[in-house]
């Protein structure tokens, strides 16, 4: 489902982009070809420096990752908005300008669309910040620990060692030979082979403890040369300690959301069905051991270690560079309407439910984008493409909300969305009289329940 | 969605699982044997199975992998499942208790049932010997398309269905419970000297209802009907009732049990003496028995005296009834009773005929299918109104030029010439949706497959169709049946060689 899911998100991207050829927006810069060239000439700089055992395989990883990045652009995975942009720099320049040893000629940041609080080194300069980061940390200080923490990869070189460690590893000697025979063996070929791959797997996922810690310690030493409070690295990584455990983590409580008067929530809209299994987890008799390490350390260990290397102590901080709420005003809204351009639905509902419950957007940007949703929803029923946009509910996901969303987003029949619609028009009418969008969808959802 | 801080590491694994070279790759691929829907009596789906063989073993064994997906398509669960290297897994089934597999070993000759319970352990395999001529002759009835091989009792057992060499073919029925309650079996007469199989049809907490099919050879085409009713605790007949062709010949399609312990057969009657597989029926019935047998109700409705007055003009505007093939016959909450149908008609096939001024063989008439039809009787079998839902023309060669054209709809439904799917039916929403694939043929545009349902919600009928095509044809559709009111939609695109699967809720309007 993970990858149907992806292949979605590629289609419609890619939509997104035909669509977008003829009006420059904010998922395509007006200097595209000039980025592009500039990823390709970092990614050409830092590949014609690699050399060593299986080099070219090495270079031809780092060359794959540039393509998928500038089709990702191309594919309006990323957002070019320039007050973000401009947030993001001013951070990067206060870091540069307290770190002049690190080498910052070949760097590239770029922001990603997605609303998971999340960033990424891809080895050759290129760093991605998810739009996710501005919308859930609560200062410029978390903010540019995170930076800190990827510029320590890249200044590490961790990415170039850790492909060359899993392409040597995976073309040893030893590897090679443990092919070969499981080749020669008549039976338990298949287990055998998974066995390999388990334990290969394992030993790539074992560094990656070391790794995030060593990134952390490096980008703490960097973080505490800057201006910013020392202490947010701590609440920094905190904060994704608590999106660890599970990203969307608000009580949306949609059933007084979508509870009328004139069109009262439903019991059966949260009517779940009877499982096969009665079990809390996948049950797979084929799993291997490194399924179960996490691609990332846990964060806990990562707080220790740093408090503890560190002697960092919590500073009572007042005064936290809070410039980031600004950008979130931007940001809020464009995560929303990045999940409702992608037709993530279910993820559109959320934001919208969770950013108006905690004030981050105001009550006539909720009320007309969510009618706006209903709308959409509807024509997706009406289509009977709901189910390519809005996965079903995962009983084994930890994101209990989502699955709540997802579960009555499918349960609606199409005559009750329309109703839902209408009802949340009425509902918001006198409030939302001047507002020309929110006017067009109550007619649309008038004249279809007529 | 939970990886923090550096997707650097995602991309290493990725590369990592993509780089263990084609040797790895190809040899951890699981080769898929089958897959299929599970599906219960109302033709719900509570899942869907995916059988794959893993790895050989010694000895002839094989490992296989069971993979199962929950009616949303999750994946929950992949089992492990060590047998023959000739088990093929023939049916599934669920019944709120535990899931049970129906396996068939070729060489080994038996069939076997493996079930899991809802934490996903095995439990102990029933093993049933079997020979040669009973393997082949369950394999004909299994591709005849009407038979349950394997029927779940809800929150109670299962019903295996299979076929015994009782010197002629006989039958056995098999009753596994799930809930601590005593197995037992229904077997065909030793020595029998007709062909005899079942079919269950029906069961609730209490009872199983039955058709008990015999013929005196197997080029006859003289069948007798028996209604058998079974306790299901005790695996005792009940009753049972015959419909002979010279005293109460009927054709039985659907029977229910009601709340109030009665039993409601449904089907087409016939006139004293006819052969219920080649005569034209003389009408429909509803009969109401109590469980011990005895008859409350028999309604007959006639084609001559009530159903060609109310029997609406087809989509070419002809009002001739012609035949109409019985797929499914709905009783509601309330009583009324649906009874989903398809029009059709014996004419001559064009290439049939050149092909026999040729010189050739094969037939020179053909079955026309048309319209779909719905009838509605009120809970005394009264005939309200019949209903023609525009569709399509289907057209299947006769298989016989000599035979009745009901004959030839029998044969031709078992090779899927109908453009009928599946009806499901939804008992706590008491609803129903009948389904059909037509193939509209489009002015002005090119022609297009669809994916119809015509559905019962609250006393109306109302249509819902989903176009399987795009008319550019990049992308093909396929609909496979899914969880109730829903539909499986496969989208598989040509030229980027993906393949979407989603679930869509039917609309009713």
């Amino acid at each position: 489902m993970k990858s149907k899911y992806f292949l979605l998100l590629l289609f419609l991207v890619v939509f997104q982009f035909t669509k977008a050829q003829t009006v420059v927006n904010e998922y395509v810069p007006e200097d595209l070809d000039e980025i592009e060239r500039y990823l390709k000439r970092i990614n050409s700089n830092y590949t014609n420096r690699i050399s060593g055992p299986f080099s070219s395989k090495v270079k031809k990883v780092f060359k794959d990752r540039d393509e998928k990045v500038l089709k990702s652009i191309k594919d309006s995975s990323y957002v070019f908005i320039p007050e973000i942009k401009a947030h993001l720099d001013l951070i990067l320049s206060n870091i540069y300008t307290a770190n002049p040893e690190i080498d910052t000629s070949d760097f590239s940041f770029l922001i990603n669309n997605s609303m998971l609080p999340n960033a990424a080194c891809y080895g050759d300069g290129m760093f991605q910040i998810n739009l996710g980061l501005f919308t859930t940390l609560e200062s410029d200080d978390e903010l540019a620990f995170v930076i800190c923490h990827e510029i320590a990869h890249k200044y590490l070189d961790h990415s170039l060692k850790n492909v060359s460690n899993v392409i040597a590893t995976i073309n040893s000697k030893e590897t090679k030979k443990k092919v070969r025979k499981i080749k020669r063996q008549k039976y338990g070929q298949t287990r055998a082979a998974l066995s390999v791959i388990d334990d290969l797997s394992i030993d790539i996922l074992d560094h990656s403890k070391e790794v995030e810690a060593e990134a952390d310690s490096l980008g703490f030493v960097f973080f505490s040369k800057t201006k910013y409070y020392k202490s947010k690295a701590m609440s920094s990584l905190s904060k994704l300690k608590a999106v660890d455990d599970m990203v969307l983590h608000h009580n949306v409580n949609i059933d007084s959301v979508f509870n009328f008067e004139s069109y009262p929530f439903k019991k059966y809209w949260l009517k779940e069905t009877v499982s096969l299994f009665d079990s809390d987890e996948k049950i797979n008799e084929f799993k291997l051991s490194s399924d179960t390490l996490k691609t990332h350390p846990e964060i806990e260990f990562r707080i220790n270690k740093l408090r503890e290397d560190f002697s960092i102590k919590d500073e009572m901080v007042t005064g936290s560079r809070t410039e980031i709420n600004e950008i979130k005003k931007v940001a809020n809204p464009q995560s929303i309407k990045s999940a409702i351009d992608l037709k993530l639905l279910d993820l559109a509902i959320y934001q919208l439910i969770e950013k108006y419950q905690s004030h981050k957007i105001s009550s006539d940007y909720y009320c007309s984008t969510m009618a706006k949703v209903l709308k959409s929803i509807y024509e997706a029923k009406k289509r009977h493409q709901l189910g390519k946009y809005v996965p079903p509910k995962n009983n084994f996901s930890d994101e209990k909300q989502l699955n709540t969303i997802r579960l009555f987003l499918h349960n609606l029949e199409l005559n009750e969305t329309k109703k839902i619609g209408l009802a949340f028009c009425e509902f918001h009418k006198d409030d939302m009289e001047n507002y020309e969008t929110m006017r067009t969808t109550h007619e649309f959802f008038k004249s279809i329940n007529q | 969605m939970k990886n923090i801080l550096g997707l650097a590491f995602l991309c290493l694994f990725s590369i990592a699982i993509s780089a263990q070279q084609k040797a790895l790759n190809e040899i951890t691929s699981f080769k898929i044997k089958n897959s299929g829907p599970l599906m219960d009596k109302n033709n719900d789906v509570d899942g869907y199975y995916f059988y794959y063989q893993v790895d050989k073993l010694k000895k002839g064994k094989r490992e296989y992998a069971i993979k199962m997906l929950d009616n949303n398509l999750n994946d929950i669960a992949t089992k492990s499942y060590i047998d023959d290297k000739n088990t093929v897994l023939a049916n599934s089934k669920f019944n709120n208790q535990q899931l049970m597999f129906a396996m068939v070993n070729v060489k080994e000759r038996q069939y076997k049932l493996v079930s899991f319970d809802r934490q996903g352990n095995q439990g102990k395999d029933i093993v049933i010997p079997v020979n040669k001529k009973e393997l082949k002759w369950l394999s004909y009835m299994v591709k005849s398309g009407s038979f349950n091989l394997l029927l779940p009792v809800d929150n109670k057992g299962f019903l295996f269905n299979y076929v015994r060499d009782n010197k002629k073919i006989g039958y056995g029925l098999k009753y596994i419970p799930t809930d601590g309650g005593t197995a037992w079996d229904f077997n065909s007469p030793d020595e029998i000297k007709e062909i005899m199989s079942i079919n269950p049809i029906e069961v609730n907490e209490e009872v199983v209802v039955a058709i008990e099919t015999s013929k005196k050879s197997l080029m006859s085409q003289t069948l007798k009907f028996k209604v058998l009713v079974i306790d299901i605790k005790t695996g005792k007949l009940l009753f049972e009732k015959e419909y002979d062709r010279e005293n109460n010949p009927r054709l039985i399609t659907n029977a229910f049990l009601t709340d109030d312990k009665e039993l409601v057969l449904l089907g087409e009657y016939f006139e004293k003496g006819d052969n219920v597989i080649k005569a034209k029926s003389e009408g429909i019935f509803a009969e109401v028995t109590t469980l011990d047998g005895k008859t409350i109700s028999d309604s007959k409705v006639s084609w001559e005296n009530e159903i060609d007055k109310m029997m609406p003009a087809d989509s070419d505007g002809k009002k001739k009834r012609g035949y109409v093939y019985f797929h499914d016959i709905i009783r509601t909450q309330t009583g009324s009773y649906y009874c989903v149908g398809e029009r059709f008609r014996k004419t001559a096939s064009g290439m049939g005929i050149a092909a026999a001024a040729l010189g050739g063989g094969g037939s020179v008439t053909q079955l026309t299918i048309t319209d779909a039809v719905i009838f509605e009787f009120d809970s005394s079998f009264k005939l309200k109104d019949i209903t023609n839902y525009k569709k399509g023309k289907s057209r299947a060669p006769s298989l016989t030029d000599f035979g009745s054209p009901q004959l030839n709809a029998h044969a031709l439904k078992s090779y899927g010439a109908f453009d009928y799917e599946f009806t499901q039916i939804d008992t706590d929403r008491d609803r129903f949706y009948a389904t059909f694939i037509d193939y509209e043929r489009l002015k002005g545009e090119k022609n297009k497959l669809a994916f119809k349902s015509i559905m019962y919600n609250e006393g109306t009928l109302s249509e819902d169709k989903i176009y399987l095509q795009r008319s550019k044809g990049k992308i093909s559709y396929r609909v496979l049946p899914a969880k109730l009111g829903h539909v499986m939609l496969l989208e598989y695109n040509r030229k980027e060689k993906t393949l979407d699967i989603h679930l869509e809720k039917l609309n009713i309007e």
